[in-house]
């Protein structure tokens, strides 16, 4: 008996002995070279640039390569139309339906072309004529109400109390140009050393992603939303020279985003966006190229999340805004058109259609019930799903803190800060072909990480209870400061 | 012997009286429950009017003015259908073209966590501007919400009849013809009946033929009554029964079939299968015990207790029920929490500790506390006392 | 960088992770458990479940997602133990 068991076991020994001195001296060697990588890495590494970790591009962290597709995912179906600013953009319409909530006009009343856009949309003219009502209403609450959100309020003036000086009133074609500065353009060597150059500044300039592609004039307004150097009443001719798109932006600052709509600011991001754009479009310039900055609150000319798209920053969510995946839709984007020849961006798709399809998470989170829950329909041409940006702007004017809402930015699932959970969760959406991700994944999102009930986000005196999707950083509770 | 046996039967009968009359009295004194006033919510119905005018068929007329010269602003209608626990009752406003102003909801004794889903899917408001001729479909007109269907489904129910009451009581329009077959049979039923008719086949002698039919038909039961449908028997079913909330046989023909499964047998034979064999929380727990490999059972000390707590739980369940005329006014029953995945925080608490349980003792869900069983067991006793 | 995202800490981790294994080959050994090679998959799987419940349930209160760190414990806790018993049944099974 021992003799038999005996004999396989030295073989056995034998075996193993080699076996361990393979190993050891595999990894030896795979040791000793992974400590020159390492070492490699450490000198390389973006935090390494101490106070500057985030200009170093590192961030914008996903393989788009793997994901690029060369069509975007919205689809043409039949003739497209542009956007008119002056009556679709619903901070140009406001107004004039505000003064005739005020002074007792109707639709008949009005001048084009405002008439005409609520005759087709009577629905959005009452929802616009509210809003000085409702923020009326929301003024009358309690001062304990009010008073809690004074840190927030300072915090947001702050963010927004450096802006480049906007763009003039001149025509594109003087404003874009550089002017005496520089004589005629610098020949530069290949569109993709342009390219390259261009990412690597702007991340010096402060982006957190970039992206670059043609400009598709279905995204420029039909007439302009603001002025700008364009009449408001003439058609915009799209410049020759807007013959490329750059994307930038930053994301707000996570912990007030995620206690939205009343903690949160746009101002934050809106002014990194609009600095970095300002500073791309005077690079340009200096190598005597023509560049216009597009950039938050209002001064466009063109529509921006489809532009993002195209650049492959991201895909458009149920909520129409761009889902990126680094940021989710944690991102405030500025748009710069120029005529710098550049090599540009593809597409990408990551899953984020079929997601939105299922998940409506938006849908059910905004309070103003802006978001469809219902499937894409065709809107200028193009499918996407429905935002009815009178619904949501009413909200804008029914809670406390700065402006806006921004909700379903913190609500979607896409909007998660960078660690191992949300970054795997992104990567099997993004991966899964099945679809079955997507529903364990947004199942698993409602469960785990409610939000309070739509209705509670409103003011009091509009029967909410003024709820944050979740609470503020410890920084901006006025109640722990301040002697109210 | 024969005494001894006399004695525990005079018990028996004792304590069956005891709570038969127990919950007559509070049947009896749910009668007195009144119900709140509706002119607040009449008003919300319909923010135009400030006075109504009612009338026998309990549509009220919104008027404009104090005054009697004063016009029309539309029409209230309060009406209720059935939901998963008991009618849902709203208040719908009409204009005088048809369409809803508002609709609000009077009262309901849904389960707080199931309606919250109604209600935070904008329900009923969503309903403003739909017009009184609509079908009022969920997944058709109306988008569904998962995990609560039946709910909604009861909400806008009653918000059609509201409103086709309206139109063909006030506004001189034809009836509105709702397109749905008249008796709700379908693939649920069907699927059912055949799970019942197994059931009961594999029942009752310990043959292998029949031990592996039960297996068939709990596993069955479990992805089907369980996963698909998330509708097992549970005591809001049965306080329903109680309470006098019978919903229309037409559209329940499954809820009546599962009550039926449970309740018949014991009344007839003093045993059901429903517990041993259909029930998919059963099941579960029977798959947890296969997989633990134990035949252990709770040491009988521990069983007398529990089974004293699972009786009293489930009489103060039913008994609340009764006085409060809400039959899901007490539940913890983990075996929703199982399959639908909503649920309070101690809910999925006890519900993990009972799965976790289950790796080790036989069903303790089924012996300690759920409250079906208790019924069934009390049903048995009646039978037991009133028999010879 | 805390301690906790240090390599130092992955290191210290691996450790650990060796010294686990050689424990479980000398408790099985002792407890007369066969371990053919397809038992340490499995095993490892299991720990592996574990682990990441665990890390799970750290980053959800990191985060402030209590919610999710309780739904996290209560889902891992069932699945960990029943999935635990049958891993058991499968160790001792010859
Ligand atoms: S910003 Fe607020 S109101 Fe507007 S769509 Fe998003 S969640 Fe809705
Ligand atoms: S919340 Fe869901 S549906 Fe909405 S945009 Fe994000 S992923 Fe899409």
């Amino acid at each position: 008996m021992e003799t038999e068991e005996d004999r396989p076991r030295r073989e056995l020994r034998v075996t193993r002995r080699t076996l361990i001195k393979a190993a050891g001296a595999a990894s030896a060697v795979l040791g000793l070279s992974g400590l020159g990588l390492c070492g490699y890495q450490a000198g390389k590494d973006p935090d390494s640039y101490t106070g500057c970790e985030g200009l170093q591009g590192a961030a914008q962290s996903f393989d788009r390569k793997r994901f690029a597709v060369d069509e975007p995912h919205y689809e043409k179906v039949g003739p497209t139309r542009r956007a008119d600013g002056r009556t679709e953009v619903i901070f140009s319409r406001v107004d004039v339906a505000r003064s005739a909530a005020q002074m007792g006009k109707r639709i008949e009343d009005l001048d084009e072309p405002f008439r005409g856009y609520y005759e087709q949309h009577p629905e959005d003219f009452e929802l616009d004529k509210q809003n000085s009502e409702l923020r009326r209403k929301v003024a009358e609450d309690s001062p304990e109400n009010r008073n809690r959100y004074i840190l927030a309020e300072a915090w947001a003036d702050a963010m927004g109390a450096v802006s480049p000086r906007p763009i003039g009133n001149e025509p594109p074609e003087i404003s874009d140009f550089p002017g005496q500065m520089s004589r005629s353009p610098f020949k530069m060597k290949s569109p993709a050393a342009t390219a390259k150059l261009i990412k690597k500044v702007s991340y010096e300039f402060g982006t957190v992603l970039i992206g670059i592609t043609k400009l598709n004039h279905d995204w420029v307004y039909k007439y302009p939303s603001s002025r700008r150097g364009f009449a408001m009443n003439e058609p915009i001719k799209v410049p020759k020279h807007w013959e490329y798109a750059i994307v930038v932006g930053t994301p707000m600052s996570w912990d007030p985003m995620y206690a939205n709509p009343n903690y949160g600011t746009s101002n934050d991001a809106y002014s990194k966006s609009r600095i970095v754009a300002f500073r791309l479009v005077s690079f340009i310039k200096r190598l005597g190229y023509a560049a216009r900055p597009h950039t938050p609150g209002n001064s466009y000319d063109l529509m921006v999340p489809p532009i993002m798209v195209d650049a492959g920053l991201g895909e458009q969510g149920r909520h129409s805004i761009v889902i990126t995946p680094e940021l989710g839709c944690n991102f405030r984007p500025a748009v710069v058109t120029t005529n710098l020849p550049m090599s540009t961006d593809k597409p990408i798709a990551f899953g984020v259609q079929d997601f939105c399809k299922n998940c409506k998470i938006c849908a059910e989170q905004c309070p103003s019930g802006a978001i469809s829950k219902a499937d894409k329909e065709v809107i200028r041409g193009y499918k996407r799903y429905r935002l009815h940006s009178s619904k949501c702007f009413n909200f804008w004017n029914s809670n406390h803190g700065s402006t806006g809402c921004r909700v379903c930015i913190a609500a979607c699932p896409y909007t998660r800060k960078s660690n191992w959970v949300h970054k795997t969760a992104l990567q099997v959406t993004a991966n899964d072909p099945t679809g079955i991700s997507d529903k364990l994944l947004a199942g698993m999102q409602k469960r785990f990480y409610p939000g309070p009930k739509p209705s509670d986000f409103y003011a009091a005196t509009l029967g909410g209870k003024n709820a944050s999707y979740r609470e503020p950083p410890w920084w901006l509770k006025t109640e722990d400061f301040i002697e109210l | 012997m024969a005494a001894a046996k006399d004695a525990i039967k005079n018990r028996e009968r004792l304590l069956a009286s005891v709570i038969l009359v127990s919950l007559i009295c509070g049947w009896v004194a749910g009668l007195f429950k009144h119900h709140s006033d509706i002119a607040g919510f009449l008003k919300q119905a319909l923010p135009g009017a400030v006075r109504f005018d009612s009338s026998e068929d309990n549509i009220y007329t919104g008027l404009t003015h104090a005054q009697s010269e004063s016009k029309k602003a539309g029409f209230v209608a309060v009406r209720s259908a059935h939901g998963y626990a008991g009618p849902v009752t709203v208040a719908v406003g009409l204009d005088a073209n048809g369409k809803i102003v508002n609709a609000v909801i009077v009262r309901h004794t849904e389960l707080p966590a199931f309606f919250r889903r109604v209600t935070d899917n904008g329900f009923p408001g969503r309903f403003k501007g739909k017009d009184c001729s609509d079908q009022f479909e969920i997944g058709g007109d109306v988008d569904s919400v998962t995990g609560a269907t039946v709910s909604l489904a009861a909400l806008a129910e009653a918000v059609r009849v509201a409103c086709s009451d309206i139109a063909t009581g006030r506004l001189g329009l034809l009836p509105i013809v709702k397109n749905k077959p008249a008796i709700q049979f379908g693939l649920p039923e069907i699927l059912l009946i055949l799970l019942i008719v197994t059931g009961f086949a594999a029942y009752g002698k310990k043959l292998p033929a029949n031990t592996y039919m039960k297996w068939v038909v709990l596993a069955a039961s479990l992805v089907f009554i369980g996963f698909v449908l998330k509708r097992p028997i549970s005591l809001i079913n049965i306080n329903s029964l109680l309470v006098g909330y019978w919903p229309r046989w037409q559209n329940n023909v499954y809820w009546y079939l599962l009550l039926a499964v449970l309740l018949l047998p014991v009344i007839l034979r003093g045993k059901t299968p429903y517990c041993s064999n259909i029930c998919p929380f059963g099941a579960t727990q029977e798959i947890l015990i296969k997989l633990g490999g134990s035949r252990r059972q709770l040491p009988e000390k521990c069983s007398q207790f529990f089974k004293v707590l699972q009786r009293s739980l489930a009489w103060i369940a039913v008994m609340c029920a009764l006085v409060f005329r809400n039959p899901a006014i007490i539940t913890y029953e983990v075996s929703a929490t199982f399959f639908t995945i909503i649920g309070q925080n101690w809910q999925f608490v006890l519900l993990a500790l009972v799965l976790i349980l289950s790796l080790f003792i036989a069903r303790p869900w089924c012996n300690c506390l759920c409250p079906v069983r208790a019924v069934s067991d009390y049903v048995r006793l009646l039978r037991r006392g009133f028999t010879r | 960088m805390g301690f906790f995202e240090s390599s130092f800490f992955w290191f210290i981790e691996g450790l650990f992770a060796c010294l686990a294994i050689i424990a479980l080959r000398t408790w099985t050994q002792d407890k007369g458990i066969r371990m053919p090679f397809w038992k340490w998959p499995v095993v490892i799987v299991w720990v592996l479940f574990l682990a990441i419940s665990i890390a799970y349930i750290g980053t959800s209160i990191g985060e402030g997602e209590m919610d999710a760190a309780f739904f996290g414990a209560i889902f891992a806790a069932v699945i960990a133990s029943i999935s635990g018993v049958v891993v058991w049944r499968l160790l001792r099974m010859r």
